[in-house]
């Protein structure tokens, strides 16, 4: 009796079978999970190629609109500077625009200027006298 | 997955010094301080144009990026 007849013989068997149909049974769960894991990763490179084609063009439509938004904000700036001198020319023009304000509201004002923020390091300031 | 893009790098960096004053009156009539309300009025205007500005662009830019991540994400049979 060569080997292979008593390999044979094995798989005749009831232990034979049983060992035939459980390496059967691993030999399908292993293709199963080969061709699930290939779908999976497959799916998951093409998703992650989508996703950064679209960020791509999510950011370069959101430079765009930057670009456009502060180029509007611009123009905007120099209307309102526009629109200052001419107000400026309207108020100088006006009857009473060269009358003198008071020297102790005047020097109030401008303290009361120097206290804000956006005036306290400006040159008049660092120069304004103090309150007598 | 997270957006890649940071949405504030858009904002030009010398709108972060804000809007100055407008500057001080330099004579002493009540022309010179009216004429400066006025113009401590317009950079206002400036302050809150910028404002609106600025949280537009973020505002958009951030959803330019949920949308390319929702257009991305893989949909069960191609509909949900």
């Amino acid at each position: 009796m060569t080997p292979l007849d008593r390999f044979a013989a094995f798989l005749a068997t009831k232990m034979g079978k049983a060992l035939l149909f459980a390496a059967a049974i691993l030999l399908a769960a292993l293709v199963a999970w080969w061709l699930f894991a290939s779908w999976t990763g497959g799916k998951t490179a093409k998703t992650e190629t989508k996703l950064g084609a679209a960020q791509v063009e999510a950011a370069t439509d959101s430079g765009r609109d930057a670009v456009g938004t502060v180029a509007g904000h611009a123009r905007t700036s120099e209307e309102i500077d526009n629109l200052t001198r001419s107000n400026a020319h309207d108020i100088f023009e006006a009857e009473g625009a060269g009358a003198p304000v008071a020297t102790a509201v005047r020097d109030a004002g401008k303290r009361s200027l120097c206290k804000r923020a956006a005036y306290r390091d400006s040159q008049q300031c660092l120069q304004q006298p103090s309150a007598d | 997955m997270t957006a890649s893009s940071a949405c504030s790098s858009l904002l030009p960096t010398e709108w972060q010094e804000g809007v100055d004053g407008a500057p001080l009156p330099e004579g002493d009539t009540v022309g010179d301080w009216i004429a400066f309300g006025d113009a401590q009025t317009g950079q206002l205007d400036k302050a809150n144009d910028r404002y609106r500005a600025a949280t537009g662009i973020v505002a958009r830019c951030e959803q330019r990026d949920r949308d390319a991540i929702d257009r991305a994400r893989p949909k069960f049979l191609g509909i949900f």
